[in-house]
């Protein structure tokens, strides 16, 4: 038996390698998902051994969708071709199915060579190749053959989001929970990334959502914590979330979030005050230590107060340059309360009148900006503040008031401005204006004025023609303005132009001109014209192409005095430039080159003009990236210049900066750090590195850092130091003053009387809306809504309990009350002596009214029935008009009364009476010179006059 | 065919020609005066809005008669008290035995500042290009 065996494996094997080299020469050549088989040669081995072997061909290869039946056509092994009884299992694999019979037989000497089974790919069959059957060939004296049958399962990628439906309840400066499903309804392992859009000012928890791998079917439950912010508009929200793949977004929903205004909102959402200590030290070592006190945010209602308050000093700029990155600002102590109908500015401040009666002046006093709907007012009185050179403190008055008839606008100011300085300014006017519409929906405004100022006086005009549009923009605007910048004015003379117009949908043209002319203390004069013209295009959307023009032209003439340089001196420059915006998701690159022309005279006294000109030229380059978790960006600029006038000819800078870059590793602090390097300026490089670190620590308390090594800051030895910031701040949210809202209880009105009595207990959870704002009633049935104190406020009865309803809007306590449906049953009496008359009630009117007068409508939902669908408890009184009825019917009196107690329907019976009938029998008849009046109660149809049964109810 | 062939060479030719002209860099003038050094630097801004200007001016370099350095002010509105920083570079040129003309880089707008040199102190005004600014300036040479 040894030597038999081994004979046969042998020849087995050999059997399978020649086979196996035949059909993979075949199956390469037809690249067609069908494979054949061809057996090379076949040996007839003894039965036994040629029973226990069994030989695997290579398979048959069909694709298929998930869900389908895919026709196979099997090859007979070509070793079997004269075999005339074949057998033939069809043996299916996992959840594919057979259709037919699994078993047949066949005379292989005399079949096509090959048959065809019907395979069913599974619901879940996975992405990719499957073994889905093997086909096993038995035939006498032969050993078995299988052929594998492989499903190539195609890909289906389906993700379903399922959230509920419902919105979610949330407060505005707390988190909130967004709960969502990821379910992988494809066959194939989905690496599904979660993106959300949130509303402006929310923010997530955490910094980014980890990509999930979700296997197929597999469902896996989200939960995004997200903050809203305390100011937050109350109302529906709502977050997109976005479920993507490798770019691909397979599924979007919108999440709806309902807003409420939390009871406490008096506790939570006041004023945000923060207090600082900040602290650094100059180029010297010379220390800085700054105070400062902000307080931002609603006192009650709309009222709203920005105070600042900053004590210490600042010495050398590199300590000044540390404190504006710690978010440190010196100024005078200021308070601003604003509301909608006004401004109070108390402490520094300042104020524009107009161009001709006094711009930026600045001081310490009060300023009033009060304003409706056809008429603003605005005043200031305040003290210019004391000079660093001496000199008293100086008033700065003014007032202008606007007054609005229809879309015209007349108005007037006068102003005494004076100040103290270096240079002294000093303006007395008193201008008055208008501004009308104008031609093509633009307004043409005009004033004029009297200016005084120290030297002299004149009459000043300024005319303005500005009409503002989307997609077109053009003012045109002329001064003249006597005394110039020395007498709070932009200049002597101005003219100033602006357009900017969409040509077409993906092309734009702006462009500026100007002129200006001035002479003050320091020039004599002081002349400067420019314009400027920018086509751009969008040649994709996140693609934007421009080309601008520039010139600019300065001359200036000093005065010498006290010892100045006396001269003029100017600046001519052309450039034409172009430049490239683009971005795709968070990055974004943007670059410009421009080519220019620089001319550049001097004329001292006494001594002869110099003039030169040379190219310059210049590239620059910024690309980042802008996300949630902060800004990184690069930069690049090269200048050039010739070096005829001996300025700078060639700068190159390179740089990178983060901002506000969130640091997962240390536990969400942020960073932000610059570093720059400029090449090819003078002898030598120069250099920027900074870094920052913004570190919440506990209870309100955060500590800031800078550091900065900045080539400009040297120490009087030429050491570039190292400038260190700190900041150490507590923000802290104090109450309003007074509760903004209006509060009161939602309570259950059990008897229906719209009061609330002492056993009336409050409805909890109700919610309360008032325009957009929304409040929750508390356990108590205790609420607090926002919102415009003219609307009313209402209870949102999808909010109540089944059966309860609203009484209506109302102030104060509301009322909700359980409806019940009722009924009213009419009976129609028959007239006497007349047969019995089918009357159709289908057009009749039933009315309920309450107490208070609110009326109820009913439904016919029967041929006598008439149902209220939902009553609040109460006491209603019936009303009927019958009047569309093609039977003159009335109500039967006493018509009763209707009370609704409680969940239980309700239902009364009226009977419904024919209409008296009054025969006419002509006016000579002395029989019936005066009508009979007979008894109350319905009447026969024979009485030839009667009165109405129900004198109050309607008749025709 | 040919002539936009031609056109286009010739367009090339001058553009290559003007780039070159930008990177070719000009004799150094002789020098004029010693600028070098640590200045004081002190000025107001006179319009639109006024501010002081304090600070220091580093000339640390330049040939011939041109010079760069460095200029850190604080600046500070004398109304409102508010404070900021102001830093960028400076290049600029002596244009005889007593004047000097730079221009400072700051916030993306040259301040061209035109000054007379007596002894250690320059005075003079500067002008913005095209925000509208202007005023008066006056650097003192820090003692050595």
């Amino acid at each position: 038996m040894s030597g038999y065996r081994a004979v046969a494996v042998a020849g087995v094997l050999a059997f399978v390698s020649a086979s196996y080299a035949a059909a993979q020469t075949r199956a390469e050549a037809r690249k067609d998902r069908v494979s054949t088989v061809a057996l090379a040669s076949w040996s007839r081995i003894p039965g036994d051994s040629a029973k226990e072997a069994e030989i695997t061909l290579p398979s048959v290869l069909v694709s298929g969708a998930p869900r389908s039946f895919q026709v196979v056509s099997i090859p007979i092994p070509e070793g079997l071709g004269h075999s005339t009884d074949v057998e033939i299992e069809i043996a299916p694999h996992g959840d594919f199915s057979i259709l037919g019979a699994k078993t047949r037989r066949i005379d292989a000497s005399t079949s096509a060579g090959r048959f065809a089974i019907t395979i069913g790919i599974p619901a879940g069959a996975l992405a990719g190749h499957l073994i889905a059957a093997e086909a096993r060939f038995t035939s006498p004296g032969s050993p078995v053959m299988i052929v594998p049958v492989e499903i190539e399962v195609n890909l289906v990628r389906q993700v379903a989001l399922r959230h509920a439906t419902a919105a979610i309840n949330a407060q505005a400066g707390s988190d909130v929970i967004l709960p969502f499903d990821i379910t992988n309804a494809g066959n194939a392992l989905e690496r599904i990334e979660t993106l959300l859009t949130l509303p402006s000012g929310w923010a997530m928890r955490e910094v980014r959502l980890e990509a999930v791998a979700v296997a197929p079917g597999e469902t896996i439950r989200k939960r995004v914590r997200v903050r809203i912010p305390q100011l937050s508009a109350t109302g529906t929200s709502f977050v997109r979330v976005e479920l993507r793949s490798g770019g691909e977004i397979l599924r979007a929903e919108n999440l709806m979030v309902d807003v409420f205004n939390p009871s406490s909102i008096g506790s939570e959402a006041g004023p945000l005050i923060v207090t600082s200590v900040s602290r650094s030290a100059d180029e010297n070592g010379r220390p800085s230590t700054m105070y400062e006190l902000t307080a931002n945010g609603a006192l009650y209602d709309s009222v709203r107060i920005a105070a600042h308050f900053a004590e210490g000093s600042t010495i050398g700029g590199a300590a000044s340059n540390a404190f504006a990155h710690l978010g440190t600002f010196q100024s005078s102590a200021s308070v601003q309360f604003s509301a909608p109908s006004g401004q109070l500015n108390l402490g520094n401040t300042g104020a524009s009148f107009s161009d001709l009666t006094g711009l930026y002046s600045y001081g310490q006093g009060a300023l009033l900006q009060t304003n409706n709907k056809s008429w603003s007012l605005t005043a200031m009185g305040a003290m210019s503040m004391p000079s660093a050179i001496g000199g008293d403190r100086k008033p700065l008055v003014g007032l202008r008031a606007d007054h609005a008839f229809g879309r015209a606008r007349l108005y007037t100011s006068l102003s005494h401005l004076s100040d103290e300085g270096f240079l002294p300014r000093r303006l007395d006017a008193l201008g008055v204006g208008a501004a009308v519409p104008a031609l093509f929906g633009s307004t043409f405004k005009a004033e004029i004025a009297e200016r005084r100022f120290p030297g002299g006086s004149g009459f000043g005009w300024s005319s303005e023609l500005e009409r503002a549009g989307i997609e077109s923009n053009q003012l045109l605007r002329v001064t003249h303005a006597p005394g110039g910048s020395d007498a709070f004015a932009r200049a002597e003379n101005e003219v100033v132009a602006n357009f900017s117009q969409r040509l077409k949908s993906r092309a734009s043209l702006s462009g500026s001109a100007w002129r200006t002319t001035d002479a003050t203390a320091v020039f004599s004069g002081l002349n400067s014209n420019g314009i400027a013209i920018r086509p751009q295009y969008a040649l994709f959307p996140s693609l934007t192409l421009a080309l601008e023009a520039r010139s600019y032209v300065f001359d200036a003439t000093s005065r010498p005095v006290s010892g100045n340089f006396g001269g003029g001196f100017g600046t001519r420059e052309q450039q034409l430039g172009v430049s490239a915006s683009a971005y795709r998701g968070r990055y974004y690159v943007n670059s410009s080159a421009s080519f220019g022309r620089l001319t550049r005279s001097v004329s001292p006294a006494g001594q002869p003009s110099r003039s030169d000109r040379t190219p310059r030229n210049y590239w620059m380059t910024s690309a980042g990236w802008s996300g949630q978790a902060g800004v990184l960006e690069l930069s690049t600029r090269i200048e050039q210049m010739r070096d005829v006038g001996g300025f700078v000819n060639q700068q190159n800078v390179m740089g990178v900066r983060g901002d506000q870059v969130v640091l997962p590793w240390l536990g969400g602090i942020r960073a932000e750090g610059e570093l720059q390097r400029v090449d090819g300026f003078g002898d030598q490089t120069s250099s920027l590195l900074r870094v920052g670190a913004a570190v919440p620590i506990i209870n309100g308390f955060a500590f800031k850092l800078n550091v900065e090594k900045n080539s400009i800051f040297r120490s009087v030895g030429g050491r570039v130091p190292w400038i260190f910031g700190a900041r150490l701040e507590h923000s802290l949210t104090v109450p309003m003053l007074r509760t903004p809202g209006t509060s009161g209880y939602v309570y259950q009105d059990l008897n229906g009387n719209q009061r609330r009595d002492a056993n009336e207990p409050g409805v909890s959870g109700a919610i309360v809306r008032r325009g957009n704002e929304v409040g929750v009633a508390d356990g108590s049935g205790h609420f607090r809504v926002g919102g415009e104190l003219a609307k009313p406020v209402m209870v949102d009865e999808a909010s109540l309990p089944d059966g309860w309803s609203a009484s209506g809007a109302a102030t104060g306590d509301l009322g909700v009350t359980l409806s019940t449906s009722a009924g009213v049953e009419f009976v129609v009496a028959q007239r006497p002596g007349f047969s019995a008359v089918a009357v159709d009630l289908a057009n009749a009117h039933v009315i309920a009214r309450d107490t208070a007068g609110h009326e109820w409508g009913a439904r016919m939902t029967g041929p006598t029935t008439a149902t209220f669908a939902s009553l609040p408890v109460g006491t209603y009184t019936l009303e009927f008009d019958l009047s569309e009825l093609t039977e003159p019917l009335v109500a039967r009196a006493p018509i009763p009364t209707l009370v609704v107690t409680g969940k239980d329907s309700r239902s009364v019976t009226v009977t419904l009476d024919p209409r008296p009938i009054r025969m006419w029998k002509g006016p000579s008849s002395p029989n019936n010179s005066a009508p009979k009046v007979p008894a109350a109660g319905p009447k026969s149809a024979g009485d030839q006059d009667t009165k109405p049964a129900n004198p109050t109810a309607p008749t025709r | 065919m040919k002539i936009p062939s031609l056109r286009r060479f010739i367009a090339l030719s001058a553009l290559a020609a003007s780039l070159s002209g930008c990177l070719r860099s000009t004799e150094a003038q002789p020098s004029l005066l010693q600028l070098d050094g640590s200045w004081t630097y002190t000025g107001v801004q006179t319009a639109p809005v006024p501010e002081n200007l304090t600070g220091t001016l580093v000339i640390s370099g330049g040939s011939g008669a041109s010079f760069q350095g460095t200029l850190a002010l604080v600046g500070r509105n004398p109304q409102t008290n508010q404070q900021r920083s102001l830093t960028g570079f400076v290049s600029g040129v002596s244009r005889s035995s007593n004047v000097v003309d730079f221009d400072f880089d700051v916030e993306t707008v040259s301040r061209r500042h035109v000054g007379e040199i007596v002894a250690d102190t320059i005075k003079g005004t500067w002008v913005g290009s095209a925000d509208g600014t202007s005023g008066t300036f006056r650097a003192e040479r820090e003692a050595r």
